[in-house]
């Protein structure tokens, strides 16, 4: 169990109302509560490899991706990996390796609500899942990014499979540090 | 301390949950704009009017209960606060009333916002609109009945 420490705070009585209303319903302790939203807070919304980032319908998301062809989806996609996903894990951790990089998926997995991430080792085989419910072409889309990453960190392309609501890529060998 | 688990607290209340009921994502503006890049400014304003039939009125009705000038107004500036795409202006003056979206998206985010807009204020609540868009923003005009309630 993780220590912990006490704190106190004075809340404004609104905010102070919605947090216990919402501890009641969620069935938790204000604690909890206060913890999720602080944990949020520092780990996902102030933290340097997500500044600028922008919430929209997911919805919107499948519409927007779904005119593309599943090449251009996958040209998208590495674009995104090389431009933006490289840059920004950067900016968070100036020595950048595969472990980090890992550690920004699942951030991004855990707070973006764009798809979930998942790594297991099978026979000595990395396996890297995302797992999202946009389609086809958003598979096509993450393939496209992992490929980038991983060529960027291993020198030599990983294998990747892509469904319609999954993406996983695979290589033997230990993960480079 | 206190200011910044006020802050965490007041956005997981007032934002985060209705966010993730609503299946909002996060991403890229950059990527958005490359996306909405593709669109024609007809499709574009297109997926302005299903977000704000498909999106936002249930998102006004979940926080709010019922789709009132009011709640799409605080709705609005919910959005404007916590997702991070725009600055929302909103200007009265006698029974004429200005709704703006400012933005640096370009043309095509002003179509989209514009028929976000035009569905929220015309469709849905009824008012004779005026609808404007610039590359960086959309704004919308109508007039309020004489003696109408004050509206925020």
């Amino acid at each position: 169990m993780k220590q912990s420490r006490a704190r106190t705070l004075r809340l404004e009585a609104d905010l102070d109302d919605a947090v216990a209303k919402l501890a009641r319903d969620d069935r938790v302790s204000i604690s909890q509560i206060a913890n999720r939203a602080l944990r949020r807070y520092v780990e996902w919304d102030r933290a340097p490899t997500n500044r600028g980032m922008v919430s929209v319908p997911s919805m919107l998301m499948v519409k927007l991706m779904a005119e593309l062809s599943g090449e251009k989806a996958i040209e998208l996609g590495r674009w995104a990996g090389k431009e933006l996903f490289l840059p920004n894990l950067k900016a968070g951790y100036p020595t950048l390796s595969i472990q980090k990089a890992e550690q920004m998926m699942r951030m991004l997995g855990d707070y973006g609500g764009r798809f979930t991430f998942d790594h297991g080792v099978e026979d000595g085989k990395h396996i890297f899942t995302i797992g999202q419910k946009m389609g086809r072409n958003w598979s096509a889309y993450y393939a496209g990014a992992v490929e980038q990453i991983f060529e960027g960190f291993l020198g030599k392309a990983a294998r990747v499979t892509l469904s319609d609501n999954m993406c996983v890529v695979e290589f033997k060998g230990s993960l480079p540090h | 301390m206190n200011v910044v688990a006020e802050r965490a607290l007041r956005k997981l209340v007032e934002w985060d949950r209705l966010a993730e009921k609503a299946g909002l994502v996060s991403i890229s503006p950059v990527t958005m704009g490359r996306l909405m890049e593709l669109q024609t400014p007809e499709q574009a304003r297109e997926l302005g009017e299903f977000v704000g039939n498909e999106v936002l009125k249930p998102i006004i009705i979940s926080r709010f209960g019922s789709v009132t000038l009011d709640s799409v107004l605080k709705t609005i500036e919910l959005i404007s606060r916590y997702m991070g795409r725009f600055d929302f202006i909103y200007s009265t003056e006698g029974t004429k009333r200005v709704v703006t979206v400012r933005h640096s998206g370009g043309i095509k985010w002003s179509e989209f916002y514009a028929g976000a807009s035009v569905h929220l204020f015309s469709q849905t609540l009824g008012l004779a609109t005026n609808p404007m868009i610039t590359e960086e923003l959309a704004s919308i005009e109508f007039e309020m009945p004489e003696g109408s309630k004050r509206d925020t």
